[in-house]
């Protein structure tokens, strides 16, 4: 196991983590979205992480598909963000709360 | 040295991706027609394009669904296309009840869309493309390809979730529902990534056959090192070479005899080592954690109530059924894969049992405090998330990992269950829809429905037995429950038994509690009573009712469900 190895992971984990950590205290619907990017790129370095030490492709071409995934993401996401801004005027996530039971 | 480059030409088993191609296609259709039907076809009223696109979506759903009844039938269970997808009867299966409530959702949405105003082009394409997302992902073998699945299955919905713009409700459902959605599948991804550190391949094959792939993988791994070894190897030789000496020769024997000691010794080596199972398990742990937020299983479904509330009434069922079913198909398959290492039921047996547990206990009571109809409903597909769940711990179970017959009961009973729940799910927020605004909201509002609709108070009433499963038998949730509870206990896992038990006894209050409201209960003054004529089509009423009947039929003959099969 090349350092760079572990290195690459602990570096995936921390990322991820601040992610979480993000999505759990960011109010702003933007940020929001942006630590879940955080994250999947966190994921995304875990893949390529992986495919180096095996010393096979693979990994790194499912990288593509799950950054093309995250793309798609993006502009379902948005498009919902605006919508909603259109209706209220603001995004903050803990003030979007019309539904509660 | 080899310079010419194979041409590999992959093989394409078509008549098994073509439903998959034909729903694709019928997506785009959709869009297409969409735009240019009004050019095309000069004078053509909203109503005429709306029902061409209907039909349009209806056909091709149908068509699909007839091709994965033929692929039930012969079923190989063999890997194809590049060993991306894998049908096997359970996959195939679910995928048919997939396409079941979806051409229900088909049946029932030209109402929606022409009290709602909603487009009907956009709805149809999304749906469409949800399928196909959903009907993969019951087949999916390929991790990625299934993350990629879920992701198309969740961004239709989370669409079609705000489809009606004009409510804040819808679009606050589907804020909340991408948010928490887009989070899960970062976890869904690490988990990925995790389980190909573990094995260096994304592919679930039948057990056995990972077993191998990963056994392969371990020995590239070595060849790796042992290529880059004789590498270094060869480059000392270059060099002795290039000084011209003769008794090189003997040397380039002796390494070569070495490197054959080196890769045999190896291979022992390879044979021997175990696959690394904490990247696997911590994997599957991060997997599981992502699809627990897709089937709104219990640390996981806050997010449920609210969507449900919020999203039309139909998604909201489309969300409750065809979505859970194929990503409980895709659990299934997981797990399944999971059996490489020998320890994995001892290890995620508690995991399973706990969050099933916690899903029916939170599910059930979260359920009773529930004024509004749809909420309820919410909470209650929670508990039967927890139920199905019950089932694959049973399967998962030491008892009956390594039993093949055994394993085969406990997929049919989950199969059967996940049916069941489908159809009253079908049953209870179609008639909820058809009741409009006094049916999606509060329970009061049921009061006295008996009176005002009978047929549609009768119907709910089944769909509320049905769902309450134990305790009247002649439904076809009372079969689900009980096949799955008898598994559980075969397998010796009598506290989930107790703990299914007491959640379907503890739901028989917020059941029956509407029947109660419906039969019993005076109605209130100040309720609105919408006496007049609903609109309505064929369809909804069609697709109602066949619901119904399939409750009673198979409620009454639940084996004849096994002759669909073979």
């Amino acid at each position: 196991m090349e350092p760079t190895f572990l290195y690459s992971l602990i570096l995936s984990a921390t990322l991820f983590t601040i992610g979480i950590v993000g999505v759990m205290w960011k109010r702003n619907a933007i940020s929001l979205f942006m630590n879940v990017e955080l994250m999947l790129n966190a994921a995304n370095l875990a893949f390529v992480a992986f495919s180096r030490e095996f010393g096979l492709m693979q990994g790194g071409a499912l990288v593509l598909f799950i950054m093309t995934v995250a793309a798609a993401e993006a502009g379902v996401g948005l498009a919902i963000f605006i919508a909603i801004y259109r209706s209220r005027r603001h995004i903050r996530a803990d003030e979007i709360d019309l539904l509660r039971g | 040295m080899e310079t010419g480059i194979t041409a590999y030409v992959p093989q394409v088993a078509w008549s098994q991706i073509a439903p998959f191609v034909i729903l694709t296609l019928g997506g785009l259709l959709i869009l297409a027609l969409d735009a240019l039907l009004d050019i095309v076809v000069k004078g053509i009223t909203p109503q005429r394009r709306d029902s061409v696109l209907t039909w349009v979506t209806g056909g091709s759903l149908f068509v699909t669904g007839m091709m994965f009844y033929g692929n039930v039938i012969g079923t190989t269970g063999r890997p194809f296309f590049e060993g991306a997808l894998r049908a096997d009867e359970f996959g195939n299966l679910g995928a048919l009840i997939v396409i079941f409530g979806s051409l229900v959702f088909v049946a029932m949405s030209p109402r929606l869309i022409r009290e709602k105003k909603l487009p009907a082009g956009e709805m149809y394409a999304l749906l469409l493309f949800a399928v196909a997302g959903m009907t993969l992902l019951s087949v999916a073998n390929e991790l990625v390809t299934a993350f990629v699945c879920i992701e198309i299955l969740s961004l239709s919905l989370y669409v079609l979730t705000g489809m009606n713009r004009r409510s804040p409700r819808s679009g606050e459902a589907a804020f909340k529902y991408f948010i928490l959605g887009a989070f899960a599948s970062a976890f869904l991804v690490l988990g990925i990534a995790f389980i190909y550190g573990a094995t260096g391949t994304t592919q679930l094959f039948g057990t056995g056959r990972l077993m191998q792939q990963m056994q392969a993988s371990e020995a590239r791994i070595g060849a790796r090192q042992l290529i880059a070894d004789k590498q270094s190897y060869d480059l000392g030789l270059d060099e002795i070479l290039y000084a011209g000496e003769r008794p090189v020769r003997t040397a380039v024997f002796e390494a070569e005899q070495e490197g054959r000691a080196i890769i045999a010794s190896t291979r022992v080596e390879v044979e021997t080592q175990p696959l690394n199972p904490i990247w696997l398990f911590l994997g599957f742990v991060l997997i599981f954690a992502g699809l627990c937020f897709k089937l709104s299983l219990a640390p996981f479904h806050m997010w449920a109530p609210d969507v449900y509330e919020g999203a039309p009434s139909i998604v909201a069922m489309l969300i409750a059924t065809a979505s859970k079913v194929a990503a409980f198909a895709f659990l299934i398959h997981l797990v399944e894969a999971m059996a490489v290492w020998e320890h994995f039921p001892a290890a995620s047996l508690f995991l399973l049992s706990s969050v099933a547990t916690v899903s029916i206990l939170w599910g059930n009571l979260g359920a009773i405090t529930q004024t509004r109809m749809k909420r309820m409903l919410a909470y209650s597909s929670i508990a039967h998330g927890g139920y199905i769940l019950v089932g694959v711990a049973t399967l998962v179970s030491a008892a009956s990992f390594n039993d093949p017959l055994a394993h085969e009961r406990i997929r049919n009973s989950i199969l059967f269950y996940l049916f069941g729940y489908t159809l009253m799910n079908v049953l209870a927020f179609g008639i909820a829809a058809y009741l409009g605004k006094e049916g999606e909201g509060e329970i009061a509002a049921y009061r006295g429905l008996s009176t005002r609709r009978p047929v549609l108070a009768a119907g709910m009433t089944l769909a509320m037995i049905s769902l309450l499963g134990l305790g009247i038998p002649g439904t076809i949730g009372f079969w689900g429950k009980y096949f799955v509870i008898k598994e559980a206990v075969n397998a010796g896992m009598t506290f989930l038994a107790w703990i299914s038990f007491i959640g379907s006894a503890i739901s028989a209050y917020y059941y029956l509690r509407v029947v109660v409201a419906m039969y019993m209960l005076p109605e209130e003054k100040e309720t609105p009573v919408a006496g007049g004529v609903l609109q309505t089509n064929t369809g909804y009423t069609f697709s109602l009712g066949l619901s119904g009947a399939m409750i009673c039929f198979f409620g009454i003959l639940p084996a004849l469900f096994w002759a669909l099969g073979s």
